[in-house]
């Protein structure tokens, strides 16, 4: 399976993941519609790159209520069945990784589908510094090529 | 060029496609919102950013109005591509009458704030009028409310940015004022985050007089967002764009030090204005490779693939070689993580770096000379000392003592003794923001004196003066024969001229001139790819013969407005010092701007524009230029 790994030394915190994240999923430019967030505070001095891990035993999954969260056993992926949301956010508030993010405006939550059917993964194409990679996991460790 | 030239760039066949224009008119004095999408005709012949705010400002401005009155216009405007993903598409333009030179003030910023504010569905707000009291303007869901900001005021740019977060959610980005712009500051800037500025004119002082403490884009629904045209093609034009920059080496190096790579090369040319112009090299304690030991990350601006904005570990962001220089060689600091602090403690306040730099540094001179003494200063100033450009920044933001005389900028020149401003470096009262001393380089020169803002190199400033390139290189940028020698004077008003036009263009799309064609590199990004991104991005169609009109019409209207407000040829001119006093040291030393030669190369770009011999747009071409606003109505009620 694979997964998205994200480098926070690498990453400047451009948010041109999150709004080809947008892009490729909506076709708007917003990057508070992206799967992929970079939480930067500027007072503070961070960013942080947020995106779905795809857990081996994801509390996402567990703690849906509508179950319109579960995952692949083969791909690994999260399945994200967006009629069945609900917007009770049970999913945020248990991710460790802030991995999956409430739409306020829409009532749903927004998960990455790793691109599915698209040639590349959109943030990874997006990211000018190389801090974004999608690559193989075995055992849930990076495989190195 | 002749009439006929300019016939053949004219715009036939531009189209704005789904290019987005909607227009917030917040009247404070009434206390009411109207909502207008800019006419096509308009978004066809000033595209966005700078050239529609300017379009705005002439048309709702009336003239000889006093910039910190209520009828006063501020105008923050996001460019074209600006949010779209597009590289470095980050930037907006905040534009008003400028308090500090009485005339256009138009600033132009990077950060966060511009591609919020139309991802929450709004890409330009005109404020109008004065708050009763003070308010912040929230803008969310294509509605822009007004909104009580008594708490906020008082607070420092970090302070109230943090307290925005706090109130508003973690994922606001806003623009605000800090205590120099809520104090008048004559050039307060406008802050978004805790360095980028709108720095330029004194825009802060006038969000002030208004009482607006800030902007704040919360976010929107999906419908609120911009619509791309042609996700999939503009996702790969961007990623191909974004790989040919990256292979670059200038973004490169400005990715891996910053804009202070700039000082090495001034000073070793002999060209690091020190000292209020006095001298002209300085300490190496400033060069790029040891501010670089002050700092923990390269971070970036929205969709940036150069990063070039340092964070620092004095708990602050820059400095930009602009703030090493007139905050450090200009004012004789040479103490690293000095000029730092004072950069982090300016930004803290809202002030702009250069005006700061530029304004101190003249009055230690004055006092140097006699030309003032104690009775005003307070306390005996000098070059050197940090402590007392601390003093002087915390009092001039508070308009406390000598700060509130230093305040006014260049308007304190009665006060301080010098009133033809013999000792400031200063165009149409506007403190230059280039460190670089332009005596030497004489398309600099001309360039800070033909700015539409007063002396500023973001107008022009053609770097690649310096590089030496090959002949037929500079023929295909210029489009014609241009000296290679940056000494001599003629043909230098065809590099002014062309690189006012690029810039023009840059700053309407909404991208940081750090990628682009012209100001860094001969390379880079081209009118050719603006076209492109705005075709894939909103299915427009701008050819590059519309894109150098849109070019040639916002400098003119630029300059109309500043005729209107009684700009003249006797204003296009430079400080007396770069015409009377030889550069001291360096590879530039004895150099300065002849009198005669200036007046040739004024007269010549003149005649390039098609001005008249005082510099003045012609009646015509105002009257054509401004036709395309007769469809502003000042918005309606949503």
């Amino acid at each position: 399976m694979k997964r998205i790994y994200t480098n926070h030394n690498l990453c400047s915190g451009c948010r041109a993941c999150s709004v080809a994240c947008s892009i490729a999923h909506t076709g708007m430019a917003d990057d508070a519609r992206g799967a992929i967030r970079i939480i930067r505070n500027a007072v503070e001095g961070y960013e942080v790159q947020a995106v779905c891990r795809v857990c081996e035993d994801p509390e996402c999954v567990a703690a849906c209520m509508g179950a319109a969260l579960s995952k692949d056993p083969e791909t690994g992926r999260i399945i994200f069945d967006e009629d069945r949301c609900i917007g009770c956010w049970m999913c945020v508030m248990v991710c460790p990784y802030q991995g999956i993010h409430p739409d306020h405006k829409t009532g749903k939550a927004i998960i990455c589908d790793q691109c599915e059917g698209r040639e590349d993964a959109a943030c990874v194409a997006a990211c000018s510094t190389g801090a974004i990679v999608f690559v193989e996991i075995e055992d849930g460790v990076k495989v190195e090529s | 060029m002749g009439e006929k030239g300019r016939r053949q760039v004219k715009n036939m066949g531009a189209s704005i496609g789904n290019i987005r224009s909607r227009v917030a008119f917040v009247d404070l004095t009434e206390g009411t919102v109207r909502y207008e999408d800019t006419p096509d005709e308009m978004v066809r012949k000033y595209l966005g950013g700078r050239g529609l705010n300017v379009a705005y400002l002439y048309k709702l401005l009336p003239e000889d109005v006093d910039p910190l009155s209520p009828e006063n216009v501020l105008i923050i405007g996001a460019g074209a591509l600006t949010g779209t993903g597009a590289p470095n598409s980050g930037r907006f333009n905040i534009t008003a009458k400028s308090p500090e030179s009485n005339i256009l003030g138009d600033a132009n910023s990077g950060g966060f704030f511009g591609p919020k504010l139309r991802a929450s569905g709004i890409d330009r707000i005109i404020v109008l009028g004065k708050a009763e009291s003070p308010v912040y303007l929230k803008v969310e869901d294509s509605v822009v409310s007004i909104e009580n900001a008594e708490k906020y005021w008082g607070m420092d740019v970090n302070d109230v940015q943090f307290a925005f977060q706090r109130d508003l959610g973690q994922s606001v980005e806003a623009i605000c004022i800090g205590p120099a712009g809520e104090n008048l500051v004559r050039f307060a800037c406008v802050m978004s985050g805790i360095k980028n500025a709108a720095a330029r004119g004194g825009l802060g002082a006038v969000m002030g007089s208004k009482n607006v403490k800030g902007i704040v884009a919360v976010g929107g629904r999906r419908e609120d967002a911009l619509e791309i045209s042609d996700p999939d093609g503009f996702l790969k034009l961007c990623e191909k764009l974004k790989k040919y920059l990256n292979d670059s080496l200038i973004v490169k190096v400005l990715g891996h030090v910053g804009t202070p790579l700039l000082y090495e090369v001034s000073n070793h040319l002999g060209a690091i204005r020190t000292r209020n112009s006095q001298d002209s090299t300085f300490e190496p304690t400033l060069n790029a490779e040891v501010i670089h030991d002050h700092v923990s990350k390269m971070i970036s601006c929205h969709s940036c693939v150069v990063h070039c904005r340092h964070r620092n570990i004095h708990n602050g962001e820059g400095p930009e070689y602009t703030t090493i220089g007139l905050l450090g060689a200009n004012l004789g600091i040479a103490d690293t993580g000095n000029v730092i602090r004072l950069n982090n403690l300016a930004n803290r306040l809202g002030l702009d770096v250069s005006s700061t730099g530029g304004i101190i540094s003249w009055a230690i001179e004055l006092y140097q000379k006699g030309i003032i003494d104690d009775s005003i200063t307070g306390e005996p100033i000098d070059f050197g000392d940090y402590d007392l450009a601390v003093r002087l920044i915390n009092s001039i933001a508070k308009r406390e003592g000598f700060g509130d005389v230093l305040a006014d900028s260049s308007q304190a020149a009665e006060k301080l003794n010098d009133p033809d401003r013999d000792y400031l470096t200063a165009v149409k009262g506007l403190p230059q923001s280039d460190p670089h001393d332009v005596r030497y380089i004489k398309a600099f020169a001309l360039g800070i004196a033909t700015a539409s803002r007063g002396a500023d190199h973001l107008r022009s400033r053609p770097t690649i003066e310096v590089f030496d390139l090959p002949a037929e290189l500079i023929r295909s940028i210029y489009g014609s024969d241009v000296s290679r020698d940056p000494t001599a004077y003629e043909t230098k008003e065809i590099v002014v001229y062309t690189h006012e036009n690029i810039y023009s263009i840059i700053d309407a799309v909404g991208i940081c001139k750090f990628v682009c064609h012209g100001f860094n590199s001969p390379k880079l990004l081209k009118f050719e790819h603006h076209s492109e991104m705005l075709e894939k991005a909103f299915g427009a169609k701008f050819l590059e013969g519309d894109l150098q009109d849109i070019a040639l019409r916002i400098v003119d209207l630029e300059r109309a407005f500043n005729n209107r407000e009684g700009v003249k040829r006797p204003d296009d001119t430079l400080p007396r010092r770069y015409f009377d006093e030889p550069m001291p040291d360096g590879v530039a030393k004895g150099h300065k701007i002849d009198r005669e030669e200036f007046k040739g190369m004024l007269d010549r770009y003149y005649k390039l524009r098609k001005w008249d011999g005082e510099g003045v747009v012609p009646d015509e071409r105002v009257r054509e230029i401004t036709s395309p606003f007769s469809g502003i109505t000042g918005g309606v009620e949503k």
